[in-house]
């Protein structure tokens, strides 16, 4: 009962951005999606999210069941979506927002007071969705996810840490780890590889719209391979992943 | 694609209450959810009052000859301003837009093209064109001018927001090029009754079957907005955090432009262009009830109707020196422009 | 006297000076020359000057040559005027002449239009009566050939230089003009103008460089009550034009106008005075008082579905007070009415103006059991001279009940 994905190409107009992207992943995991800038991460994932306009092909089953044959409500309800940049063109509080997981699914108060603890977002309820940080609208925008999802079912995130600060990043982390465990695949597109190593059970790394590596975090983001893949030398102290940046120097150099 | 609007909406109280939700707060909210309520009713009885009571001669019960006459226009003003109403919040809905408003879909300025034509005709012998006070012709005009809007207002099969504003103001500037034209032409004998169509009028003895279709159009896009006032909510995300929560965005934008054009098409030929009405109706209703689409849609079409009722009523006791009462477009564009100016500077302000 | 000629070839145009000069001779007098011709500017200039040579060694006049109004025209100032337009024109052409040359030294009013022709016998008898000049330029035909005389006007003395005729900025003075008898003087007009004069804009939209080619002695105009267009006063003083403004929202400004227009088209011309009159007696057999029942309210309405009500200060009103009929209205001058309004006034009489349908009619009679009569004369809208016989009729329709056309 995995993510079984077959072929997946997107075009953006004439642009391939993704290319015969063949891969699976089986629930109850973490999947980090890797890769530089422009390699296919976000338009894989927003093609199995299903909010991807414009053109597509390759097929992406979900338990058995393809994602692209259901109607949007129907997809809603298995697949629940964290856009990279949320935007909300209304004034609503952040519970408005929140419970905007029930607009068109039905989801019970329960349901959704679970997804307000688990990322502790109730002092940001009955503020203005617009007023917050960006951090903040983050953790409003992955509860909202987070309501909006059962248990054993696909949740996709673009990007949700990258406005938070390290706390947060933290809290963030174990809420998804607490889904994955109680048997949801989370796929997480994550730019820093030092969180995605700390997060993830298995990567995915995307290069030019193909898939260069995907396996477990260990075997796919070894020092030799991200060195060659990021251009940057990576280095294990204990069980993380830290980059050897010489940020000081680039200037000089280059 | 995504686009970035503003908020379509108006104050919220932003104090942090800094603790988790308590049956306190949720008290107080439901109580001024209350009140706003009864504002909102109370507000639409005033209008009612008003509108029944204010005569060319102050204030005074209707006599017998000329309830029906004031009943009339009472139920006219409030068909079409709830048709307004309600449009304006669909629409600002479907262009995530709180500057929108049902002209921009260039339906009036079609209507007013339509019904400058057949004036003219009219003018040149045609008379019957316009016998009945403009109204197939304002019929024809808007709907057309839907239709071409939204022709051009779709990319790759869908409606596009954005494409659909621009498309709606080029048609409505060509149209109203074109009225110009037309009026130019002339004779100036014939151009009284155009001007009066142009500033809105509220028929004091609607014609029965526009006002039945009008009514009945609003209520059952009425009942729909009510059951899809969550979705409508959904739909003030980004596109794909809309599709993701499960709302079928093409479908939905369909309907919205389609419903939003015939609510205000048929305000347009009961009534005349009326300004304003559409787009301030939907404001009022966010400051009092939040940006919750469950409480707009209500609240919206019954402030439209608040609103067209008490500026019919207005307009006959201001007095303008040596000349009767105001047409009502002018109320309505005199008490909207500076609700408009406000709203503008807000959002201005907000996301500068 | 001024002679305007518009020559496209420059030998053309040094035989006309030749022939005109001659006759200028022949005639005794001084004159103006205003020539236009079509083909080039510095041609034309050349031979302006030839002609002002000419016919300042001829005859005592001062000549000026000015070159200003758009290269239009050039003028040769000198004491009195006539016009005379040549545009090309090249088949059929049997004999030219210069036609009634005579009345426009006894300041007569007259416009030929289309081709003149003369024939010679008739020529002929003119020299036999005294008439001095070759009135039928023979000369001319085989070489000026294709020159057709379009139009032949002349004005008294007094007139500006180079200036014709009267543009007029509102239909309802220019209904007048045409009353009077004067349609033909008319060199500019609003769209809704009844007229072949260009249009040169209306009440609150002028179209300055139309006035200038226009090049009117007078303009005549209907200020709004926001007061006169800044640009015609200006346009008007750059081209020397004099500006005549009557507001008409009475019957006395519709008087005044009809009593001051003639001497404002041409001084001189007792037959538009006496016209004039005609007019504003019309007018007042129309408004005379009239055996009338003071409990029955009369409510004037424009025809069509605007409601606009006629109130005691406009000149309908005004014709009606004039007549002894109450006005539903009690004061104010046009006013917007609501049927319920209309409905309050209980008028006794219903009195649409114009040809417009009235959708409302029935409803209000239905209500206030008034009489609903028609007077479907548009003219009745336009506060022109030419009131007096449509108000007669509206008279007439209010005392039998018939309709007033």
């Amino acid at each position: 009962m995995s993510l079984i994905l077959d072929s997946i190409c997107v075009w953006h107009g004439a642009r391939a951005a993704v290319h015969g992207v063949s891969v699976s992943a089986p629930p109850g995991r973490i999947v980090a999606v890797i890769g530089r800038n422009g390699s296919g991460k976000s338009s894989l994932v927003r093609a199995i999210a299903g909010v991807h306009v414009g053109r597509s092909s390759g097929s992406a089953t979900w338990q058995g069941r393809e994602l692209a044959a259901s109607t949007a409500a129907e997809r809603a309800r298995r697949v629940a979506y964290v856009a990279q940049r949320p935007l909300v063109a209304a004034n609503f509080t952040a519970r408005e927002v929140i419970e905007l997981a029930g607009a068109v699914v039905p989801r019970s108060a329960e349901h959704i007071e679970r997804a307000v603890d688990a990322l502790a977002v109730h002092e940001l309820l009955d503020r203005s969705f617009a007023a917050l940080s960006g951090g903040e609208q983050q953790r409003v925008v992955l509860a909202r996810a987070l309501a909006q999802h059962d248990a054993g079912g696909l949740l996709i995130l673009d990007e949700p840490l990258s406005a938070m600060d390290l706390a947060e990043q933290q809290r963030v982390a174990g809420a998804l780890q607490a889904v994955a465990s109680a048997g949801s695949l989370v796929l997480v597109v994550l730019h820093d590889l030092a969180l995605a190593d700390a997060l993830a059970h298995s990567v995915w790394w995307m290069e030019a719209g193909r898939l260069r590596a995907s396996g477990l975090r260990e075997a796919v983001l070894s020092e030799t391979a991200l060195l060659e893949g990021f251009g940057v030398p990576f280095e294990r102290v204990g069980d993380s992943l830290r980059p050897i940046v010489a940020l000081r120097g680039a200037a000089a150099e280059g | 694609m995504s686009d970035r609007c503003h908020p379509a909406c108006g104050a919220r109280s932003t104090t942090s209450t800094g603790s988790r939700r308590s049956s306190a707060d949720t008290a107080n909210a439901a109580r001024s959810r209350t009140t706003a309520w009864l504002v909102i009713i109370a507000l639409a009885g005033l209008a009612v009052l008003l509108r029944l009571m204010l005569g060319a001669r102050g204030w005074s019960w209707p006599t017998s000859d000329i309830v029906d006459l004031r009943m009339g226009a009472l139920v006219s003003a409030a068909v079409a301003g709830a048709s307004l109403g309600s449009s304006g919040v669909l629409l600002q809905a479907l262009l995530r837009n709180p500057l929108a408003s049902p002209f921009v879909l260039g339906l009036s300025s079609g209507a007013g093209l339509a019904v400058s034509v057949a004036s003219l005709a009219a003018s040149w012998g045609a008379a019957w064109l316009i016998a009945d006070g403009g109204m197939v012709a304002a019929s024809l005009g808007s709907a057309l001018a839907l239709i071409l809007v939204v022709a051009a207002g779709r990319r790759h099969g869908a409606i596009d927001p954005v494409t659909l504003l621009l498309a709606g103001v080029v048609v409505a500037s060509v149209a109203g090029a074109l009225t110009i034209l037309v009026q130019y032409l002339m004779p100036p004998s014939s151009r009284g009754d155009l001007m009066a169509w142009a500033m809105g009028r509220i028929p004091e003895l609607p014609e029965r079957v526009p006002l039945m279709a009008g009514a009945m159009l609003l209520a059952s896009i009425g009942w729909w907005s009510v059951m899809r006032a969550r979705w409508l909510d959904a739909a003030c995300t980004a596109d794909d955090e809309a599709s993701s929560l499960g709302v079928d965005l093409p479908v939905l934008r369909w309907k919205l432009v389609v419903f939003s054009g015939a609510l205000a098409g048929s305000s347009v030929v009961l009534c005349g262009p009326i300004a304003f009405v559409g787009f301030v109706a939907p404001h009022i209703a966010r400051l009092l009830l939040g940006a919750g689409h469950r409480g707009l849609v209500v609240a919206s079409p019954i402030l439209g109707a608040t609103l067209l009722i008490a500026a019919d009523a207005l307009r006959r006791v201001v007095p303008i020196p040596g000349s009767g009462t105001l047409p009502v477009a002018v109320v309505t564009a005199v008490l909207g422009g500076p609700v408009f100016l406000w709203v503008l500077r807000r959002h201005g302000g907000r996301h500068t | 006297m001024q002679v305007e000629l518009l020559l496209n070839e420059p030998e053309h145009l040094r035989l006309a000076v030749g022939a005109f000069a001659e006759f200028l001779e022949a005639a005794g007098q001084g004159g103006v020359a205003v020539l236009g011709a079509l083909g080039l500017v510095n041609e034309r200039v050349h031979h302006a000057r030839l002609l002002a040579g000419h016919l300042r060694k001829r005859r005592q006049c001062s000549i000026e040559l000015t070159n200003e109004l758009a290269e239009a025209s050039i003028h040769i100032g000198l004491r009195c005027e006539l016009r005379f337009e040549l545009l090309h024109h090249l088949d059929g052409l049997d004999r030219f002449g210069l036609m009634d040359l005579d009345r426009a030294t006894v300041g007569g009013r007259w416009g030929i239009r289309g081709w003149c022709r003369v024939p010679k016998e008739e020529a002929g008898d003119r020299t036999a009566q005294g008439h001095r000049g070759p009135y039928c330029i023979a000369p001319m035909r085989s070489v000026v050939g294709g020159i057709l005389v379009l139009v032949l006007t002349a004005c008294g003395d007094g007139s500006r230089d180079g200036c014709r005729g009267a543009a007029s900025l509102s239909p309802a003075i220019t209904l007048t003009i045409v009353a009077l008898g004067a349609g033909d003087t008319v060199v500019g007009r609003t769209p809704w103008c009844e007229s072949d004069a260009p249009v040169v804009g209306s009440l609150l939209d002028l179209d300055a460089e139309a006035l200038v080619a226009a090049n009117p002695c007078v303009v005549v105009v209907q200020p709004p009550a926001q007061g006169m267009d800044g640009g015609l006063t200006e346009v008007a003083a750059r081209i020397g034009a004099q500006v005549r403004a009557w507001p008409l929202a009475t019957l006395t400004d519709v008087r005044t106008m009809v009593a001051e227009l003639p001497a404002a088209l041409d001084p001189g011309d007792q037959q538009l005075a006496a016209r004039a009159n005609e007019l504003i007696a019309a007018m007042d057999r129309a408004c005379a008082p009239m055996a009338w029942d003071p409990a029955r309210t009369v409510l004037m309405v424009q025809a069509g579905d605007g409601r606009l009500a006629f109130g005691p200060s406009t000149y309908l009103g005004e014709f009606l007070a004039a007549c002894g009929v109450p006005n539903a209205l009690g004061n104010g001058a046009w006013q917007t009415l609501d049927l319920e309004d209309m409905v309050e006034l209980k008028p006794a009489i219903v009195l649409t103006i114009g040809t417009a349908p009235s959708p409302w009619t029935a409803e209000v009679a239905a209500r206030t059991g008034a009489r609903i009569v028609a007077a479907d004369d548009d003219a009745l809208l336009v506060p022109s001279g030419t009131l007096g016989p449509s108000l007669e009729r509206v008279r007439a329709a209010l005392t039998t009940g018939d309709p007033a056309r």
